[in-house]
C-alpha cells in the first residue's frame, strides 16, 4: 500500500521541554494504525501535528507526497474525533453531522442524504432533533464518528476516543470502530495508552515513549518479538531478566542455562531475556530448570497470578493451578518461551515484580497526566 | 427552624423592596408630599409624560446605554479572546490585572481623567477646527467615557467562559473546515452567547446607572436622567420623577419575568404559565416602545414649533442654573425657556435652542467651568462666587446697562460690591438666611428671643439642624457672636469653631437638602435654611415658622453672568434682557420662591396678591410678600452696617486662598474631631483586629500544611526511587 502520510524528522518542545524527538514514521493509505504509549510519551501531540493543531519546531510533514507541514487545519483532507467529543451544544445532532456539508454550502437534499447514511451507521437514526447534552457517553462518541466522517475524510485521527467509556461500552465500541474502518476503507490513526485496544483493533502498532518511537509492527511482532525492556512491558505482562548470551541458542539466567530460539548475539553478550507470565510452568521444585519461594498469590478469574522470588529476583507466573503462598516450586520453560533483546536505555528499569503495585503505576500514570 | 428561616427570608424582601414600593406609592401621591399620602392620583404620571426635559433625558440615557453596551460588548468580547489566545503567562496575567484596574478605581478618579483627557483632545481639536466646541465632541466623549468604563466588566463576563469552554470546540470547528474566523462565529460565540449578554446586561444597567463620570464628562446639551434628577436635589425630586422610576422598575421587573420564562421554555410550559408570560411580554414591550418613542417624540415637539418652516442653522446656546431654578412648565406655570425660543425667533427671525442644564452648588459650576472643555453661555452664580471670577477672569464683559430692561432692577441690587459698574452681572434672585422652626415643637419664648443661639439650646437637643457647608455653618455663629463672615483674621474663625464645637453635641446632623423632609416630617424642629426654601416647605407642613435673628442675616444675590469663553455672548445678553422681563420675572420668582430684584414684579399686584395667598402666615399676620420683601427689617441691616461701617456687610464675600484653606481645614476639624462618636473607634478596631487574627490564622494553617506535603513529597519521592 502506497504512503499516504509521511513524518520527517519531526521535533516538538514545548517550554523548551522535547515532547517528540526527531521523529520518522509513515501511515499507508486504508491502514489502521495505534500510536502506542504511556501519558505523556508524544502520541497525541504527534497525531495533533498531523491533524495541523501544532506545527512541528523542525521536520516535515508530507500528505499524499505533498508537503503540508504549513497548511492550516482546515485545509487539510485529514478529520478528527476528539477525546471529549467536541460536540457543539447549541446545535442538535443532525446539524452537529451536517455542519462540516454546511460549511461547503452543498444543497440541502445531498446533506439530508449524507447526514441520514452516517445516521445509520452510528446506529442513531431517529436522534436527529436531540440535544447533544442529552445523549450518553456512547452516542456523542457516535455523533461526533458521524461528524467527522461525513464529509469523507481521506484519514480520521482519533484521540482517545473510548477513554470516557465504561469498559463493556468501550470493547463494542472498539467492534464498531473497527468495523466502520473496514467498511468505509479509509486510513484510522488511533491513539491510545491501552495496550489491549491497540492490539485488538490495529493493523500496524506504533509504540512511543519520551517522544521516540520504540517499535513499529503488527500487534503479533510487537507482543512477540518486542525489540526492548520498554516494550516487553508495556505491552502485557513481562519478566525482563538479565541473562548472557552463551552462544546462539543458549542463555544463562539466574545461574541456569536454558535452550531459546534466538541467535545472532556475540560469545557472553549481555542480554535482556522476556519471559512472558503464561510461558512459565510450575512444577516440582526438584522438576524445575529453577527453584523459588512463592511470595504472593492473587486470584484473577481465569487464572492464578504467583509472585515467586528466584534468587532475589520476583517473577511473575500465570497458572490455572493454586499454589500456597511460601511453598517452594519449580519453574519450567519452553525455548519458545524465551525471547532475547539487546541491552538498551529501558534495561533494568522494568521487568522486576518486587515492587509490584497496581495502585502505584496508575499513580504515576496519572502524574504524568497531570504534567503534560 | 422552618419558622425561623421563613422569618429572615421575609426580612431580606422586606428590606430590599420597602424602599421600591415606598417610592412606587409616592408616584401616585396626589400632592407633591413625601410625608403623606393624600390620595391617589396619575397627576405626576401626566405631568412626567409632558415634561420635556426628562423624557430628552430619559432619550438620552437610553440612547448612551444601549450604544455604549453593544460598543463594550463588541470590543470586550474581541479583548477576552485576545487575552485568552496570548501564550506567555506573564502577559496574560499583567493585560488581565491592566483591564481590571478600570473596575478597581473609584468612578470619581476615571471621571475625572476622562474630563481632562477630553479637555486635552479639545485643545488639539480646536487647532485643527478652529470654531470647534465641546457639545460638537460632547456625545462622542460621554460614549467613548461609557464604553471604556464598562469594558473590563464585559470582559469580566465573557473571559471565564471563554476558558471554560478550552480550544477543543474551536479545533473541532477547525477540523471540520471552518476558517478561524467562521470557528469564532459559528461555534465559539454561540456558546459563550450568554456570558456575553449578561456582560451586554451588566453594561447596559451600568451606563444607565451611571451618574459620576457622566457628570465630569457631559456636554451641556446631553444631559442623562441620573445627572437631571441630581440637579434636581438643590430643592426637591419632583414627583414626576418618582412616576419615571416607577415605570422603570416595572419595566425592568417585566424583562427579568420574561428571561425567565424564556430560560424554562424546554420544559412543557402550562397553558397558565404560556397566558401569563404572554401578557408581560407584551405589557413590558408596550411599556419600553412607549417610553422609547414618547421620549423621542417628545424631544421634537419644540422643534416643531415656531420655526419649523425656516431653515439653517439653529444657535444653541447653553445656560446653567441651579437645579429647580426656572418657571419650567411644570404644573402649568410659563415655560420660560421655549418662551425665550419664540421670543428670539420672532424678533430675530433665527432660531436658537436653550440648552438647559443644572448644577447643585457654586463650587461644582465653578469646578465644571473652569475644568471641563464645556462652554455655557450663561450661568447663574452667587455673588461671593461672583466676585471670584471676576477676579480670576472667568466672566465675560458686558454693560448690563445697555440692556433694555436693566431699568426693571431696583437701585438697591444695582452696583452691588462684587460687581460696582454692573459690567458682569445682572441679579436674578436674592434671598436671606433664617431660623426655620416647628410651632409645636419649640416654645413661644425661645422664639421670641429671635436670636440665632436658638440653635445652641440644649433643651432642643438632638432636634437641631446645621448646614452641612462651612461658609453657612460658620455664618450661623457669627452672626450671633457679631464676628465679620468675610473676617481675615484666623482668630475669628477660630472663636466660631469653639462656638460650633460646643454646638456639636446637640445637634441631629449637617444637612443639606435633607432638611426639607427633616422639616416638613417633623423629624428636627429647628434649621437655619434660606427663606425662599422655608415658603416652598411651608406649604406643605404649615405647623413651620420663621425668623430673621436679630443679630443679623446673610444676604444674598444670584446673578446671571456670561462666561468668558461663552460662544454666544449677544444671544446670552438677549437671554438675560428676557428674563428681566414682566412675565419671565413674574414666571420665575412665582416658581422659584425666592425674592426677585426685579421692580415690575415686586410691585405687580397679582403677584403680590398670589405671594400674599402662598399658605404662609407668620405671628404677627405677615405673609409671603411680607417675608420676601417687607419683614427683613431695615434695622437689621442698618444696625449691621453701622457695626462694621461697610454697607455690604452681611453678604458673604470672596475669600484669600489662605483664608479659604484656613476655613476648609477648621471645618475638616470640626466634623473629624470629638465628634466621632466612641463606638465608631471601638468598631474600626475590631474590624481591624479581626482581619489580623484572620490572615494570622490563614497563614498559620498554610504553613502547618505545607509542612505536611513537604514529608508527602518527599516520601514520594523515595518510593519512586525504590521502583
Amino acid at each position: 500500500m502506497a504512503k499516504l502520510i509521511e513524518l520527517k524528522g519531526i521535533s516538538k518542545s514545548y517550554d523548551g521541554e522535547k515532547v517528540i524527538d526527531s521523529m520518522d514514521l509513515y501511515i499507508r493509505d486504508k491502514e489502521f494504525i495505534t500510536l502506542l504509549g504511556p501519558s505523556g510519551c508524544g502520541k497525541t501531540t504527534t497525531l495533533r501535528i498531523i491533524g495541523g493543531f501544532e506545527t512541528a519546531d523542525e521536520g516535515q510533514v508530507f500528505f499524499d507526497g505533498v508537503e503540508i507541514s504549513d497548511v492550516p487545519a482546515y485545509k487539510r483532507q485529514v478529520n478528527t474525533v476528539f477525546q471529549k467529543y467536541a460536540l457543539f451544544p447549541h446545535l442538535n445532532v443532525y446539524e452537529n453531522i451536517a455542519f462540516p456539508l454546511r460549511l461547503k454550502k452543498l444543497d440541502e437534499e445531498e446533506i439530508r442524504t449524507r447526514v441520514t447514511d452516517m445516521l445509520k451507521m452510528v446506529a442513531l437514526v431517529g436522534f436527529e432533533n436531540k440535544s447533544v447534552s442529552t445523549l450518553s457517553g456512547g452516542q456523542q462518541q457516535r455523533v461526533a464518528i458521524a461528524r467527522a466522517l461525513v464529509s469523507h475524510p481521506r484519514v480520521l485521527l482519533l484521540d482517545e476516543p473510548l477513554g470516557a467509556l465504561d469498559l463493556k461500552l468501550r470493547k463494542d465500541m472498539q467492534n464498531e470502530l473497527k468495523s466502520i474502518q473496514q467498511k468505509i476503507g479509509i486510513t484510522f490513526v488511533y491513539v491510545t495508552h491501552d495496550q489491549e485496544e491497540a492490539l485488538s483493533m490495529s493493523d500496524t502498532v506504533v509504540v512511543i515513549a519520551d517522544g521516540e518511537i520504540q517499535q513499529i509492527g503488527t500487534p503479533t511482532d510487537i507482543y512477540n518479538e518486542p525489540k526492548n525492556a520498554f516494550v516487553a512491558d508495556f505491552i502485557g505482562e513481562s519478566n525482563i531478566i538479565d541473562g548472557v548470551m552463551l552462544e546462539d541458542k543458549k542463555v544463562k539466567i539466574a545461574s541456569h542455562v536454558f535452550d531459546c530460539v534466538d541467535g545472532g548475539y556475540d560469545k557472553n553478550e549481555p542480554v535482556d531475556v522476556v519471559i512472558r507470565p503464561e510461558d512459565v510452568d510450575v512444577v516440582k521444585p526438584e522438576d524445575g530448570m529453577l527453584q523459588g519461594q512463592v511470595t504472593a498469590v492473587t486470584f484473577k478469574g481465569v487464572h492464578y497470578e504467583i509472585i515467586v522470588d528466584i534468587k532475589g529476583f520476583k517473577w511473575m507466573i500465570q497458572s490455572t493451578d493454586y499454589v500456597a503462598p511460601d511453598a517452594i516450586i519449580g519453574i519450567y520453560i519452553e525455548p519458545e518461551g524465551i525471547h532475547i533483546m539487546k541491552k538498551s536505555k529501558y534495561s533494568g528499569m522494568f521487568g522486576d515484580y518486587s515492587s509490584f503495585s497496581d495502585e502505584i503505576d496508575q499513580l504515576s500514570d496519572a502524574d504524568a497526566a497531570e504534567e503534560f | 427552624m422552618k419558622y425561623a428561616s421563613r422569618i429572615y427570608l421575609c426580612l431580606i424582601f422586606a428590606v430590599l423592596y420597602i424602599p421600591i414600593v415606598t417610592l412606587m406609592l409616592f408616584s401616585f401621591n396626589a400632592e407633591n408630599s413625601t410625608a403623606e399620602f393624600t390620595g391617589f392620583s396619575l397627576r405626576w404620571y401626566i405631568e412626567l409624560f409632558s415634561s420635556t426635559e426628562a423624557f430628552t433625558a430619559l432619550r438620552n440615557t437610553l440612547v448612551l446605554a444601549v450604544l455604549s453596551a453593544l460598543l463594550a460588548t463588541v470590543i470586550g468580547t474581541l479583548a477576552a479572546e485576545g487575552i485568552y489566545k496570548m501564550r506567555s503567562k506573564l502577559l496574560k496575567s499583567a493585560i488581565n490585572s491592566v483591564t481590571n484596574i478600570p473596575m478597581m478605581n473609584p468612578d470619581i478618579v476615571t471621571g475625572m481623567s476622562m474630563m481632562l483627557f477630553f479637555a486635552a483632545i479639545m485643545g488639539i481639536l480646536a487647532v485643527v477646527i478652529p470654531n470647534i466646541s465641546y457639545n460638537d465632541i460632547g456625545f462622542a466623549a460621554m460614549l467613548i467615557s461609557h464604553t471604556t468604563f464598562c469594558l473590563p466588566y464585559v470582559i469580566l463576563s465573557v473571559l471565564p467562559r471563554i476558558n471554560e469552554l478550552g480550544d477543543t470546540m474551536s479545533e473541532a470547528a477547525l477540523d471540520l473546515g471552518c476558517t478561524p474566523a467562521q470557528a469564532f462565529f459559528k461555534v465559539k460565540l454561540p456558546n459563550i452567547m450568554p456570558a456575553v449578554l449578561s456582560g451586554m446586561v451588566m453594561a447596559f444597567t451600568l451606563s444607565l446607572d451611571d451618574f459620576v463620570i457622566s457628570y465630569f464628562v457631559g456636554p451641556s446639551n446631553f444631559q442623562t436622567l441620573p445627572l437631571l434628577i441630581y440637579s434636581m436635589t438643590k430643592k426637591k425630586v419632583t414627583p414626576d420623577m418618582y412616576a419615571l422610576s416607577t415605570i422603570i422598575i416595572v419595566t425592568v421587573f417585566l424583562l427579568l419575568v420574561i428571561s425567565n420564562f424564556k430560560s424554562e421554555k424546554s420544559s412543557a410550559a402550562s397553558r397558565k404559565k404560556k397566558l401569563i408570560s404572554i401578557v408581560t411580554i407584551s405589557v413590558a414591550a408596550v411599556l419600553a416602545i412607549a417610553l422609547v418613542i414618547s421620549s423621542f417624540f417628545i424631544d421634537d415637539a419644540p422643534a416643531t414649533d415656531g420655526a419649523a418652516d425656516v431653515g439653517g442653522d439653529v444657535i444653541t446656546i447653553n445656560v446653567y442654573n441651579w437645579g429647580e431654578y426656572i418657571s419650567d412648565g411644570f404644573d402649568g406655570s410659563m415655560n420660560v425657556n421655549e418662551e425665550f425660543e419664540k421670543y428670539y425667533f420672532d424678533k430675530y427671525g433665527k432660531r436658537v435652542k436653550v440648552n438647559y442644564t443644572t448644577y447643585a452648588t457654586n463650587e461644582d459650576m465653578y469646578s465644571k467651568l473652569s475644568n471641563s472643555a464645556v462652554k455655557y453661555d450663561i450661568v447663574v452664580p452667587s455673588d461671593y462666587m461672583i466676585q471670584k471670577m471676576i477676579e480670576e477672569d472667568m466672566l465675560y464683559e458686558f454693560d448690563a446697562s445697555s440692556l433694555s430692561n436693566f431699568g426693571n432692577i431696583m437701585d438697591d441690587y444695582k452696583g452691588l460690591y462684587y460687581d460696582k459698574d454692573n459690567m458682569y452681572s445682572v441679579p436674578y434672585t436674592c434671598g436671606m438666611m433664617g431660623i426655620i422652626y416647628n410651632k409645636s415643637m419649640v416654645s413661644e419664648e425661645d422664639v421670641r428671643e429671635m436670636s440665632w443661639s436658638l440653635l445652641w439650646n440644649q433643651k432642643y437637643a438632638g432636634k437641631i439642624l446645621q448646614f452641612n457647608n462651612p461658609r453657612d455653618a460658620f455664618a450661623t455663629a457669627m452672626y450671633m457672636e457679631g464676628l465679620d463672615v468675610n473676617s481675615t483674621d484666623p482668630e475669628v474663625w477660630d472663636q466660631a469653631l469653639d462656638l460650633l464645637i460646643k454646638q456639636k453635641p446637640i445637634l441631629q446632623g449637617y444637612v443639606n437638602d435633607e432638611i426639607f423632609n427633616k422639616m416638613t416630617t417633623e423629624s428636627a424642629a429647628i434649621a437655619p435654611y434660606f427663606v425662599g426654601d422655608f415658603l416652598t416647605m411651608a406649604d406643605q407642613e404649615p405647623n413651620l415658622g420663621f425668623y430673621y435673628p436679630k443679630e443679623g442675616v446673610n444676604y444674598f444675590v444670584d446673578a446671571m453672568c456670561i462666561p468668558k469663553n461663552a460662544e454666544h455672548p449677544e444671544v446670552a445678553m438677549e437671554y438675560i434682557n428676557f428674563m428681566l422681563s414682566e412675565e419671565a420675572a413674574i414666571a420665575n420668582a412665582e416658581y422659584i420662591g425666592y425674592a426677585s430684584p426685579n421692580r415690575l414684579v415686586v410691585e405687580n399686584d397679582e403677584y403680590r396678591a398670589y405671594m400674599e395667598d402662598y399658605g404662609y402666615e407668620g405671628e404677627n399676620g405677615e405673609t409671603a410678600y411680607d417675608l420676601l420683601y417687607n419683614v427683613m427689617p431695615a434695622e437689621i441691616n442698618k444696625a449691621y452696617n453701622e457695626m462694621f461701617g461697610s454697607n455690604d456687610a452681611s453678604c458673604y464675600r470672596s475669600f484669600s486662598p489662605e483664608i479659604q484653606t484656613r476655613v476648609n481645614t477648621l471645618w475638616e476639624n470640626l466634623k473629624l474631631s470629638d465628634a466621632t462618636e466612641p463606638w465608631i473607634h471601638v468598631l474600626s478596631i475590631g474590624i481591624v483586629v479581626l482581619v489580623a487574627a484572620f490572615a494570622i490564622y490563614s497563614i498559620y494553617i498554610k504553613k502547618k500544611r505545607s509542612r505536611f506535603y513537604r514529608y508527602r513529597d518527599r516520601d514520594n519521592k523515595r518510593t519512586a526511587v525504590a521502583k
